[in-house]
């Protein structure tokens, strides 16, 4: 199993961990567990387009969770006008299918990566199995929705964008 | 987490809007409460407490109905397109709820 898969499924396991009274560290870990994999996912994925497989390891270290998260809202709010205006023109084809699937990836990013702050660093609220289940099963919808548009051009373009940081 | 002062936004517009969501979305809502806060990127942002009915709090369709929830509240309040703030939602059920006692999610 690869480690974003790994990580997905220990978020899984954590939030059902204690059926009856669930312990906050292991809510507070399955949130941050699964945002952990979605963020391994992207750079996974990313990596693989780096033709020198010994260099990709280290290809993975520069990315950055406060761009990637930029990059997603950026990419989410771009969407979030072409898909109205999709719905507006009645045009339901392959392009909004790949269109809403990159939207749950990018919209699940970036909320995660403020819920694992709170998760993480945040003593003020408890964590509950209704807030956390739900959130760990989004990631997993993300998954899923990586997975059938990869190979799209967007999804491509989209995974650069997560490294590319300024044009000179 | 730092709360950003009021007055910054109109407060009034926002819990108008907030309140037409939960009317919208009776019975599995009980009560919706909100805070405007700094988030993690240093912007200001909607943190949003959602009190879901135990009988919506059900495991097996959870994730659909938070989504369908979310959905609802970003739809009505338009926290990005009227306020220009970023939306984060946290949920619990009323079970939950009167075991913690938690005052702000009173």
């Amino acid at each position: 199993m690869r480690l974003p898969e790994g990580l997905l499924e220990q978020a899984q396991h954590l939030v059902k961990r204690e059926p009856k009274r669930p312990k906050q560290a292991s809510l507070r870990r399955a949130i941050s567990t699964a945002y952990y994999g979605l963020f391994h996912l992207l750079i996974s994925e990313a990596i693989l387009n780096w033709k020198r497989a010994g260099d990709r390891v280290h290809l993975a270290r520069m990315f950055e969770h406060s761009h990637m998260r930029l990059i997603c809202a950026n990419k989410r709010d771009e969407l979030n006008k072409e898909l109205k205006m999709s719905k507006k023109e009645g045009r339901p084809n392959q392009e909004e299918s790949v269109n809403r699937n990159l939207h749950r990836v990018v919209a699940t990013f970036v909320q995660m990566h403020e819920q694992r702050e709170l998760a993480d660093y945040d003593y003020s609220s408890n964590w509950t199995r209704t807030d956390v289940l739900p959130k760990v099963e989004g990631v997993a919808a993300a998954f899923k929705a990586w997975k059938a548009i990869r190979n799209e051009e967007i999804a491509q373009t989209f995974l650069f964008a997560l490294l590319n940081k300024k044009r000179r | 987490m730092p709360v950003v002062p009021s007055g910054i936004v109109s407060q009034r517009q926002i819990t108008t809007a907030i309140q037409e969501a939960a009317k919208a979305l009776t019975p599995n809502v009980v009560r919706i409460r909100y805070a405007l806060m700094i988030d993690s990127t240093g912007s200001e942002a909607m943190f949003f407490r959602v009190l879901l009915s135990d009988r919506a709090s059900r495991p097996d369709r959870l994730y659909e109905t938070t989504e369908r929830i979310t959905a609802k509240i970003l739809e009505i309040v338009q926290p990005q397109e009227t306020f220009g703030m970023e939306a984060y939602f946290n949920f619990r059920s009323e079970s939950e709820q009167t075991n913690l006692h938690d005052a702000a999610w009173e």
